[in-house]
């Protein structure tokens, strides 16, 4: 840890010495906003694997990776404690805001951490656990702690994080990991760097105040938009591989490409903005790539039970 | 670990405070009740399917 964040771990500890954070904190602590993704795109791959799963088995599969990226994501609040303070999107978190200690923040992630792990291999089978056990130290320490601050390539490779879970869904219904739930990783992969730039571009003067080294504050607006657009066509030609590939039939194709076609769109017009128009453009855009994602997870199960 | 009892003597307990410490105790325990039944439902589901796969 560098001296500086301890400095400021030590700063913020002052106003709450004694953990006296609510269950509202805790919950907080844990990004049910990003766990709901989570949760969701690790039932699409829980529900496509092949082989049938016990409701209650599904059910516990489901709660020990929730429970697991929320651990991991008190871990990145305790860690980026310093950062959350200076930036006004994340000031009211529960740890810089005083209402829980950083002592508290990790204590919790690592205990949460371990027993979701832990259940995970007892109850379901060690291939979910381990990946489950990947997940949480490549967000927290991995992308939390070395990329984030240090390289504007910081979401892209963090972006395998929140890729993996519906590898570890597939994992714990079918006890193995074939090329599908692997298309399923590099959808999300391919998603997240339009998706947080498109946030960054917003936040920008957030970032820059916090010294984060994101896209548009190293390499600037310009270079961030044409990057936005790459990846929008990469993850176009990456959603179809369901059918390319053989796994998805036509109505799973016809929606990916309605709703890739509209979302390359949005980013070519976001690209082509001008500067007063740029910042309701990359909101929409933002907006829309959560339904983007949401959409296409939808349509996977969907195809499968059509049969199409 | 005298600094934190001392820190915690510091520290005014509300009305307010101790609801909020109370509710959070009653919430980790009824967290605490569904991860003890998932853990009973599993082992029955386990145990069943291994009782009828069973050589006879």
């Amino acid at each position: 840890m560098s001296q500086s964040h301890k400095e400021t771990l030590l700063k913020l500890q002052e106003p709450a010495s004694v953990d006296v954070g609510s269950a509202a904190d805790y919950i907080a602590l844990m990004k049910p906003r990003v766990m709901s993704l989570v949760v969701f795109t690790a039932l699409v791959g829980l529900v496509m694997a092949p082989g049938a799963m016990h409701p209650v088995m599904a059910v516990a599969a489901i709660s020990m990776i929730a429970v697991g990226a929320g651990a991991s994501a008190a871990l990145n609040m305790w860690y980026d404690a310093d950062i959350d303070a200076v930036m006004s999107r994340t000031q009211g978190r529960p740890v810089p805001s005083g209402r829980v200690t950083p002592d508290a923040a990790l204590t919790f992630g690592l205990w949460v951490s371990g027993l979701s792990v832990l259940a995970m291999a007892v109850m379901i089978n060690y291939l979910s656990a381990a990946l489950l056990a990947f997940t949480i130290f490549f967000y927290a320490v991995i992308y939390t702690m070395f990329l984030k601050r240090r390289t504007a390539q910081n979401i892209v490779i963090g972006g395998a994080a929140g890729a993996l879970p519906p590898v570890i869904g597939w994992a714990a219904a079918a006890n193995s990991v074939s090329i599908e739930p692997l298309i399923y990783f590099a959808i999300i992969f391919f998603w997240t760097p339009p998706h947080f730039w498109a946030l960054a571009l917003i936040k920008n003067d957030d970032y820059q105040a916090a010294n984060v080294p994101m896209l548009p504050v190293t390499a600037g607006v310009k270079s961030t938009l044409t990057q936005i657009v790459v990846y929008a066509f990469v993850l176009f030609g990456v959603s179809l591989l369901p059918y390319t590939l053989g796994y998805s039939g036509l109505f799973y194709a016809a929606g990916a490409a309605a709703l890739g076609a509209i979302f390359i769109a949005l980013c070519v017009a976001l690209a082509m903005a001008r500067d007063k128009h740029r910042n309701r453009l990359a909101g929409m855009t933002f907006a829309y790539s959560i339904f983007y994602l949401f959409s296409l997870f939808v349509l996977l199960p969907t195809d499968k039970v059509m049969g199409l | 670990m005298n600094d934190e009892i001392e820190k915690q003597e510091d520290t005014v307990w509300t009305e307010e405070l101790l609801r909020q410490r109370r509710k959070r105790a009653a919430i980790m325990a009824v967290a605490l009740l569904a991860f003890i039944s998932l853990f009973f439902w599993v082992t029955l589901i386990k145990l069943g399917a291994n009782i009828a796969n069973r050589p006879l």
